[in-house]
């Protein structure tokens, strides 16, 4: 029997499910599939016991990687080791998985008026709100389900890989309910996702606490410390599970009772008026274009700050390590400098990716501000073409320079006070070296934009793939001619002090034509 | 007149579809041009090209006595422009918006700016995500209105306007008039279309079908009357302002120019007027027309 309710709450899961399909597999399919790789690659690398328990001892020691991936336990085993290298990062990912999904069919679509559309359809307003909720905790139960038999297909023992599928989609279902009660307060999607993601936030921050202080208890109050308490390979405490649905269910209740005492379009939260005026730095393409995107490049410093940071603290004992293993080696790559220079080396280049990404992410705002037809407002105007693009162009790329930097600076900085040998003259070297091959992607999608708009959106998975290659190539074995696709293969490994000083210029001379065909591409073509 | 610009037999291609053909548009200075025709046209790509934001497959363009593809931002600061699909940016507040826009065009008049917001009841410090599609096109046509130029280029501006704030709008396109300035105002509404243009380009297909003053154009704005007489009268065909007239029996149905509307009526009056029955064209009547030819 299928009660009108019923029947229309399974259209409109039907209606998400078609418009977020691709989004969702992708999702879950990486969440999925990241602990059962890791799993396998473990058990070739640190096949012997006695290399599990040095490795246990330096990393358990550690207060920085605590903060970063939780307590270490079970460390000798290779579940262990899997759960702490992925636990936190995919949970906190599960979570923003369910953030977004939640936010774009809740919150958004009523922003965008189009809940107004299916309100005036035979459709409760709790019927949107329930289609929403229903796709997040499906994802999150995927995540944790799939997960769990990926474990099992490499061979994990089956307590553990339920348990770590558990704690990960665990903190997906909660905040599914965290993100419908954010939906219910804020008045706009942005806002709805920042206030979810200030949770999250608060949860890492508060987990972080409880494991390196002696105040245990704080875990219990962040969900991202019930998946810690899950301990996976090292307890198997499963019940936990229990928490994770009762807060989920009691969240989804809370957004439901929110949402019958609003109106559609209101939210809890007033929207702060902005200024009446435009201030001074709003008089030119580039005053709009830091305007829009400054925020993010902050973010991104203070992101890879934190990174190296936390990465060149562990210098000395990774470094102690990789002497007795010849998978670290094998990951540090080809080099004659010390093993801390190959290792500065390996992590400016990953620095350096993830600067290039917040450089790309930059210079296709160019794009989504013409595909939204605001640059058909400024371009009608006295700005030109190239001034447009230009704007969007200088932010990106000294953006992404400036965000290598910091995060080179404070890898080189908690490596020397680790008790590291860094030279400063050849830690500068380095960053200098990184940038190159970091433009050379930012050029890519500036000519991307200018010349070819519609494949533009493959500037990030190049991004994407870069750091695949970068940091997981030497260590699965790559072909050669894999390996050559990236700009980061190429360029000399500094500190370190060995390559082709030919290849960096070519590179140089490639990232000044990208950038000249995206400029001069722009003004040739049509608009929109 | 000299022409403010110029399109001559400009032709654009979407792929297979042919946005514009062979079209012709002239507008001529200090004269206030209507730009009319149904949904996809080709009225806004026509504006767009003239903003030099779409190339021409064939024609040419002029505008301001320059190439508007070559010469676009010397050109563009002579100019406003406000799209039929206003976008904004969500994060900035309206009275920012307003600002920048005026800026990159050269500057604008602070005290129009101002006034401009008191009376189309703009609120300047919202958000621009908060605004509805009238407050946005509002934002849009303050920057523009505010600006020191020679040409404004109107893509249905008053789409999300209230009655209250059109007929502010008309008050201000006729100010605009008087201090010389020329404007292009593409529009759906015939009624907007005869209160402020003085000549009126209609375009259907991406061709000019119709264009001229609109004192000439006045068979457009005829007024279409069916009427039941005692005794109809048998010349009515070449009565003046009359056209199109069928008979059947004692009823008739013709049209008459908005000019001769009073004169026919007197004039009809002794024949014995026992029913009648009037609505004035609607531009989809004009198109239906020109559809028929």
């Amino acid at each position: 029997m299928t009660t009108p309710a019923l029947g229309s709450l399974r259209a409109l899961i039907r209606l998400d499910l078609r418009l977020e399909r691709w989004r969702i597999a992708a999702w879950v399919l990486a969440l999925s599939l990241t602990q059962p790789l890791v799993y396998r690659s473990y058990t070739s690398m640190f096949s012997s016991s006695a290399q599990r328990s040095s490795l246990s001892k330096a990393f358990g020691s550690s207060a920085s990687l605590t903060v970063i991936a939780g307590p270490a336990r079970g460390l000798t085993t290779i579940g262990g080791l899997t759960s702490w290298k992925t636990l936190m990062f995919s949970a906190v990912l599960a979570a923003i998985m369910a953030i977004t999904t939640v936010v774009r069919r809740t919150r958004a679509d009523e922003e965008a008026g189009r809940t107004e559309l299916l309100g005036s359809t035979a459709l409760s307003p709790a019927t949107g709100l329930g289609a929403g909720v229903a796709l997040g905790l499906a994802a999150s139960l995927g995540v944790a389900g799939l997960g769990a038999l990926g474990l099992l297909a490499v061979g994990s023992p089956a307590a553990g890989a339920i348990s770590l599928g558990v704690a990960i989609g665990g903190a997906g279902l909660v905040f599914v309910g965290v993100a419908a009660v954010a939906a219910q307060v804020a008045v706009t999607a942005r806002g709805a996702t920042s206030l979810a993601l200030v949770v999250l936030g608060a949860a890492f921050a508060v987990r972080a606490v409880g494991d390196t202080t002696s105040v245990h208890w704080l875990d219990w109050s962040s969900p991202l410390g019930w998946s810690e308490e899950v301990a996976p390979y090292a307890g198997d405490h499963l019940w936990v599970l229990g928490i994770f649905a009762v807060v989920a269910v009691a969240l989804c209740g809370l957004a439901g009772a929110l949402l019958r005492r609003r109106d559609v379009g209101s939210g809890m939260l007033p929207e702060r008026p902005g200024p009446a005026r435009a201030g001074r730095h709003l008089t030119s393409a580039a005053g709009l274009a830091r305007r829009l995107d400054l925020r993010w490049l902050v973010v991104w410093s203070i992101g890879l700050t934190a990174f190296g940071a936390v990465v060149g603290s562990v210098t000395t004992s990774l470094v102690a390590l990789a002497k007795g293993s010849s998978v670290l080696a094998r990951f540090l790559g080809p080099g004659h400098g010390t093993v801390t220079d190959l290792f500065l080396a390996q992590m400016l280049g990953m620095l350096s990716v993830l600067a290039a990404a917040a450089g790309v992410q930059a210079v296709l705002r160019a794009r989504s501000e013409e595909q939204a037809g605001r640059a058909e407002e400024l371009l009608a105007t006295g700005l030109s073409r190239t001034r447009f693009l230009g704007s969007h162009v200088v932010l990106g790329l000294l953006g992404s320079a400036v965000v290598l930097t910091m995060g080179g600076l404070a890898l080189g900085a908690t490596a020397a006070a680790s008790g590291a040998t860094v030279s400063p003259a050849s830690l500068l070297a380095g960053i200098g070296v990184q940038l190159v091959p970091c433009s050379v992607l930012v050029a890519l999608a500036i000519a991307l934009v200018g010349a070819v708009p519609r494949l533009s959106v493959l500037a990030l998975p190049v991004v994407v793939g870069t750091y695949f290659l970068t940091s997981f190539g030497n260590l699965l074995r790559l072909p050669a001619w894999a390996m050559d696709l990236s700009a980061y293969t190429h360029v000399p490994t500094v500190p370190g002090g060995t390559g082709d000083l030919g290849a960096l210029i070519a590179q140089a001379a490639a990232c000044g034509a990208l950038l000249a065909l995206g400029l001069v591409a722009m003004g040739r073509r049509d608009l929109g | 007149m000299e022409s403010v610009l110029r399109m001559s037999g400009v032709t654009k291609r979407f792929g297979s579809t042919i946005a514009l053909d062979a079209f012709d548009l002239d507008v001529r200075a200090g004269e206030i041009h209507g730009f009319l025709g149904p949904n996809g046209a080709g009225k806004s790509t026509a504006l767009r090209m003239l903003l030099g934001l779409l190339r021409t497959d064939a024609g040419q363009v002029e505008l301001l006595g320059g190439d508007p593809w070559r010469d676009a931002p010397s050109l563009h600061r002579r100019l406003a422009y406000v799209p039929g699909e206003v976008s904004l940016w969500p994060q900035l507040s309206g009275g920012e918006i307003i600002d920048l826009l005026g800026r990159l065009r050269g500057g604008l008049d602070v005290a129009r700016r101002d006034e401009l917001i008191e009376q189309f009841e703009l609120d300047p410090t919202r958000k621009a995500r908060g605004y509805s599609k009238g407050n946005r096109q509002k934002v849009v046509l303050i920057a523009a209105l505010a600006s020191d130029v020679e040409l404004l280029l109107l893509d249905e501006p008053t789409s999300g306007l209230d009655p209250l704030m059109e007929a502010l709008f008309q008050g201000c396109m006729r100010e605009e008039r008087a201090r010389g300035r020329t404007v292009l105002l593409s529009s759906h509404m015939l009624s907007e279309v005869e209160a402020l243009c003085d000549a009126v380009t209609i375009i259907r297909a991406g061709k000019r079908v119709e264009h001229g003053s609109l004192a000439s154009l006045q068979h457009l704005t005829s007024t279409r009357i069916t009427m039941t007489l005692t005794a109809p009268p048998d010349d009515l065909a070449s009565w003046p302002g009359i056209a199109e007239v069928a008979r059947d029996g004692d009823e008739v149905s013709f049209a008459v120019s908005s000019e001769e509307l009073s004169a026919t009526m007197a004039r009809l009056a002794p024949h014995g007027i026992r029913a009648i029955a009037s609505h004035p064209p609607t531009l989809e009547e004009l198109f239906l027309r020109q559809y028929r030819r």
